[in-house]
């Protein structure tokens, strides 16, 4: 595997990082592919993640990137109280691993941890958990076909949307 | 007014027009909060506990909570519910530390005393001692040392519990009018599709009350108004059991003509027609139900059906200022492949991440943080009147009315000097209601009350 290709794919990672924590939301929409899928699995009784969002519960799951777009749109209308003032966050992602490359896209799983800060109650608390990325390159740019996100403290704090993670 | 149980003792005094005001002491007080847990969840209620579609097998069991004490479901052998509380009765500890999972018996991790699925003590190692050395005392009786065993009743396949000696049967708990409404979701088996669980933190009571509230609804839920989901120019009311403990909110949609009609002059935010939803999928349903319900059953559970989501929230109490929401979504075992995909995928619409119901968790929090101090000033619940009745509007407070005056009944807490007009008629009732103990020894005023008329209403 070129090694090349692994940091190729990390960059993609810490550049979605920060374009979430930096608050860039279309910077960020226009890494996912119109295709991509965005999938927050809820946890079953039996203590293991969700595996199939159409006939499971997820915390969030999109089919398609105008779920997203929704999101985003809710987020900058400043409309939503909940989401309002905005919340600080510090995305840290690392263990970046390709953990397969069969079809020609690059599976990307990676460890992941947010930091996050909300002024309005002087709190901090965190989110962490696993990310599993895969990337497919669309006019010699690598971009999201589907992402994947593991939370492991699935207890949220008041709210959860798509920066808390 | 001075309230109290055998255990607890507080001073609340509630504004004179009780039926419009909360004093915010109620949200904030330790000595409220432990109040409640005696008066309240151990009072002569029925709590909400579990689905039956969660506990289908023998020896099936279900760990949750009453108020804040650990309770374990379970269904034994013969089909029969049983609840106990989870704790050991020989030193405390949590006998069930799952949530879910079928078991024959259950088995304290900590000295390993073991219970059948009805909570009675089944085995102590070495309770007659070891190598001749003596072991628990001869005069020992299992039979007196059980887990606490709770009343359990069912209704539509929910399962309720209560610590109380002596409650009205659950059909007469729930209520005419309240039963409808659970026949209505409740028509034929149904089937767990998944949990989520968050915490706020602020007092169980704002969120009581928040889903008590069709007020808010088009004003804090930008979502839910933008598009055209709910509207409070919409048709619908409220519906309350007859002593007004428990509520109903339910709206459907008005003709598109009748829409245009109702916001024609409104310069209200709640109305923007600019924006569409870019992923209308998420809103595309089948037809199933002709609006929208939240239905309230006191104290601690909601039933949610929007649009084709179908969700259990349960409230746990977790100290004066923080509470535990758990939403159980659910669907018909009868459901197609795409009707169950399309429960699945409106659930993205409410639950922690959800983007109708995001804002009421934070709606609570942000009144917790502002009412810190000043706790003998009080809300206002005046929104549509002063009356507890049904309501064929969205724009009232009817239901936090009735929340706020059972409760004032169940805790003893009646209104300081000053009575009006309109809350004769219940001072009348909770002067009866006022504990007799708390009468005689403790209240300043000092009520004469009839010892066997405690607790009912005149």
């Amino acid at each position: 595997m070129a090694p090349e290709l692994l940091t190729r794919c990390a960059d993609l990672l810490y550049q979605e990082a920060a374009y979430l924590d930096e608050r860039r939301w279309a910077e960020w929409l226009a890494l996912y592919t119109e295709d991509a899928e965005y999938w927050l699995p809820a946890w079953d009784e039996d203590g293991r993640p969700t595996d199939d969002p159409q006939s499971q519960l997820s915390l969030i799951y999109y089919s398609s990137r105008t779920g997203l777009e929704d999101r985003v749109w809710r987020i900058q209308s400043g409309l939503s109280s909940a989401s309002s003032p905005p919340v600080r966050t510090c995305h840290l992602v690392t263990n970046v691993r390709i953990t397969n490359l069969t079809d020609g896209q690059p599976h990307v799983s990676s460890h992941w941890q947010v930091q996050i800060y909300r002024p309005e109650k002087q709190h901090a608390f965190t989110y962490f958990g696993f990310y599993e990325h895969v990337l497919r390159l669309e006019e010699e740019q690598l971009r999201i076909v589907r992402k994947k996100i593991i939370l492991l403290n699935d207890i949220v704090e008041s709210v959860l949307d798509i920066y808390h993670v | 007014m001075r309230a109290t149980s055998k255990h607890h003792s507080v001073a609340l005094p509630w504004p004179a027009e009780a039926i419009t005001r909360v004093p915010y002491q109620v949200f904030l007080d330790p000595a409220v909060y432990e109040h409640e847990q005696e008066q309240l969840f151990r009072g002569p209620v029925w709590n909400y506990v579990a689905l039956e579609a969660e506990l289908l097998q023998p020896q099936d069991f279900k760990a949750t909570f009453i108020g804040d004490t650990p309770v374990v479901i379970t269904r034994a052998k013969d089909g029969a519910l049983h609840a106990f509380v989870n704790r050991c009765a020989h030193r405390g500890a949590l006998v069930c530390r799952e949530p879910r999972g079928n078991r024959a018996t259950h088995v304290c991790a900590y000295h390993q005393w073991s219970y059948d699925l009805t909570g009675n003590l089944i085995g102590v190692p070495f309770r007659k001692g070891i190598n001749g050395q003596p072991g628990l005392p001869d005069d020992f009786q299992p039979a007196q040392n059980s887990l606490r065993q709770l009343r359990v009743a069912v209704y539509n396949g929910l399962i309720f519990a209560s610590f109380a000696p002596r409650v009205e049967p659950l059909e007469d708990y729930v209520g005419a009018n309240m039963r409808s409404h659970l026949d209505r979701i409740f028509n034929r088996p149904i089937r767990v599709l998944g949990h989520a669980r968050q915490f706020i933190n602020a007092n169980w009571k704002l969120y009581a009350e928040n889903v008590r509230d069709p007020y808010h609804a088009s004003l804090l839920h930008l979502f839910h108004t933008t598009f055209g989901m709910y509207r409070s120019s919409q048709g619908g009311g409220v519906t309350l059991d007859d002593r007004g403990r428990h509520s109903a909110l339910h709206s459907y949609r008005r003709t598109e003509a009748e829409e245009v009609a109702a916001y024609k002059d409104a310069e209200l935010r709640t109305y923007q027609a600019k924006y569409t939803l870019a992923d209308p999928s998420l809103l595309r349903g089948r037809a199933e139900f002709p609006g929208l319900t939240i239905q309230t059953i006191f104290p601690c559970l909601v039933v949610q059906q929007i649009q084709n989501t179908l969700a259990v929230r349960h409230i746990i109490p977790r100290g004066v200022d923080r509470f535990e929401l758990i939403f159980t979504f659910f669907g018909y075992t009868d459901d197609d492949e795409e009707l169950c995909a399309i429960r699945i995928k409106q659930a993205n619409l409410v639950g922690p991440a959800g983007l109708v119901s995001m804002e009421d968790g934070h709606a609570a929090e942000i009144v917790q943080q502002a009412i810190i101090r000043d706790k003998d000033t009080a809300s206002l619940v005046a929104m549509g009147g002063r009356a507890v009745a049904n309501e064929e509007s969205l724009v009232t407070e009817t239901a936090i009315r009735g929340f706020w005056r059972y409760y004032r009944e169940l805790m003893g807490f009646t209104a300081s000097a000053g009575v009006t007009k309109e809350n004769e008629s219940w001072m009348h009732a909770s002067s009866v209601l006022q504990n007799t103990e708390a009468a005689r020894s403790t209240s300043p005023t000092k009520r004469r009350t009839k010892p066997t008329e405690t607790r009912r209403r005149a």
